[in-house]
């Protein structure tokens, strides 16, 4: 990776947490849950002051509701800001979707219909919480189990679309890609294909669960031959992207994951030396 | 417009499976439409099934695995997520429980519930500097009257009928809880350093933290605890209380006439 990419990051979880103070892990960078550490003080403060003092951080969202039709929240906005001023975050992503409406949040990330109307309600939204926090925020494809019939673009046109007009960067979910090529008969080199490259600043990787009929992405399995091989792909089009693993479920030791990280260097290099080439 | 009406109903679907959404959902060659609107609204409950689980492991222990599926699922149905964080969604669940057949019946449920809550504020409170004893040497004897106390922001007060505490420290050990008995007593719950403390409260300190963490300051302190033991020892009582909380680490500021300090 080159020096303008932060390398290969982990998902923080507090289970790791002893391993990382008290080993040397091979990491070079930690992905926080923002809404995990948007608390006034105690532990989860101190331990995250505690990774940002040897590792980059960057803070990941999943409570922006970037796409629901409620209003945005100010007391969210407020909180985000003030934990970004603590932590210093390299960056702040948070998804494409929406998490909840009429004051309810669902806790999940679910899919926008791909439309003009949607595409311009978020990216006004994507600029008023820019504008609040000072920053250019990254905004992640999600997997999704269903389409909408009304949908007029494909998925990556939306998103590439909503980068364009938001001028937002992207944080690349290859393994979403992967879900919901399946789940809905597109090929994932075409969403390639249609994201601007310039604006990948970070690439997902995780594992998921199929289903035969469909695949789940559910982030408590190792990532896949074939998530492995798209992210090849990803890395010859988009160049050295800073790259991390998720995992939520079925959390294995701290070794484990760096060795899973490991083999993301090893994919990463062989295909920027084949980009070289080609 | 059609986004908002669309959010509606299936937020309505993954809520309480109104089908309205169907008409909106692009059929698929691979599954069926039900399934795969099944993702997600099985992933809503069991996601913060979950949640109150982890938050509530002493609720859940008293309780048994398979009821605290119930009982989480009706607390959810009656008190979505309204918060930005997962960590709130339990937030409701103590009244719920006290007020709500079949729980309400066994009080051990609400206590244990308020008593988890309460362990939760401590956990991530606001982070203050305790003070120490030697600040209270600097504090000139006519101003003890005026003097007050600024408590520490995780230190919280409840309310408890059962002994929850016991039955919540076995299944904190691993070990099945019994059910706790009566125990009708007040409770400290706050956090030294980084760690969560609890300890049972005698009537006269209760009474006395009840005073104190509201504002009150030294006098009416004596005052108070005059109404529960002799006249002429509140004020011995008092200044031991005092020193005994400034070494629990939960008093972070003082005040009193002529100065504030802490």
């Amino acid at each position: 990776m080159s020096a303008n990419t932060l390398g290969f990051g982990l998902g923080l979880r507090p289970v790791h947490y002893p391993e990382i103070f008290d080993g040397e892990p091979r990491i070079d960078w930690f992905e926080a849950i923002s809404e995990n550490y948007m608390v006034p003080g105690g532990r989860p403060l101190h331990a995250l002051m505690r990774v940002r003092d040897r590792w980059p951080v960057v803070l990941h969202g999943v409570s922006l509701s970037i796409g629901s039709t409620d209003p945005l929240d100010p007391s969210y906005l407020e909180r985000l800001k003030a934990l970004a001023e603590k932590v210093e975050p390299a960056w702040i992503s948070d998804h494409l979707c929406w998490t909840g409406v009429s004051g309810i949040n669902m806790h999940d990330l679910f899919p926008l219909p791909y439309t003009e109307e949607a595409l311009t309600h978020v990216v006004q939204r994507i600029g008023q919480v820019q504008e609040r926090l000072g920053r250019r925020i990254l905004i992640e494809n999600v997997s999704s189990y269903v389409t909408f019939a009304h949908s007029a673009m494909s998925e990556w046109e939306f998103l590439a679309e909503v980068a364009r007009r938001a001028d937002c960067e992207l944080l690349l979910d290859v393994n979403n890609i992967y879900v919901s090529a399946f789940n809905h008969e597109f090929e994932p080199s075409a969403y390639l294909d249609g994201i601007p490259a310039e604006r990948v600043r970070q690439i997902h990787l995780a594992g998921h669960e199929h289903n035969g009929t469909h695949i789940i992405d559910t982030h408590d399995h190792p990532v896949v031959d074939d998530v492995w091989a798209l992210y090849a792909e990803a890395i010859r089009r988009f160049g050295p992207v800073a790259t991390m693993i998720e995992r939520d479920d079925h959390i294995p030791p701290l070794a484990e994951l760096e060795s899973e990280l490991d083999r993301a260097r090893s994919v990463a290099a062989k295909a920027l030396t084949s980009r070289r080439v080609a | 417009m059609r986004l908002d009406p669309l959010q509606h109903a299936f937020a309505d679907y993954v809520l309480s499976g109104t089908e309205t959404i169907r008409e909106w959902v692009r059929p698929s060659s691979k599954a069926d439409i039900d399934t795969l609107l099944g993702v997600y609204r099985h992933a809503y409950s069991a996601r913060l099934v979950e949640v109150l689980g982890n938050d509530f492991p002493g609720l859940k222990a008293l309780a048994g695995a398979e009821p605290f599926d119930s009982l989480a699922r009706a607390y959810i149905a009656a008190h979505p997520s309204r918060g930005f964080s997962v960590r709130t969604a339990g937030r409701s669940l103590a009244e719920f429980l006290a007020r709500t057949p079949p729980y309400a019946a066994r009080p051990a449920l609400a206590d244990m519930a308020r008593f988890e809550w309460a362990m939760a504020h401590a956990f991530d409170a606001a982070d203050a500097e305790p003070i120490r004893i030697e600040h209270m040497a600097a504090v000139p004897a006519p101003a003890w009257p005026s003097l007050r106390l600024d408590f520490h922001p995780s230190a919280m007060r409840v309310s408890l009928r059962t002994a929850v505490a016991a039955a919540w420290a076995a299944q904190n050990i691993g070990e099945s809880p019994t059910e706790p008995a009566q125990d009708v007593r007040d409770w400290l719950l706050w956090r030294q350093d980084l760690d969560v403390k609890f300890r049972p409260l005698d009537l006269d300190e209760s009474a006395a933290l009840a005073t104190a963490m509201t504002g009150g300051d030294f006098s009416a302190l004596c005052e108070e605890l005059a109404e529960h033991g002799p006249e002429d020892q509140a004020a011995y009582r008092a200044a031991g209380l005092i020193r005994a909380w400034i070494e629990a680490g939960l008093i972070v500021g003082i005040a009193h006439e002529g100065a504030v300090s802490g």
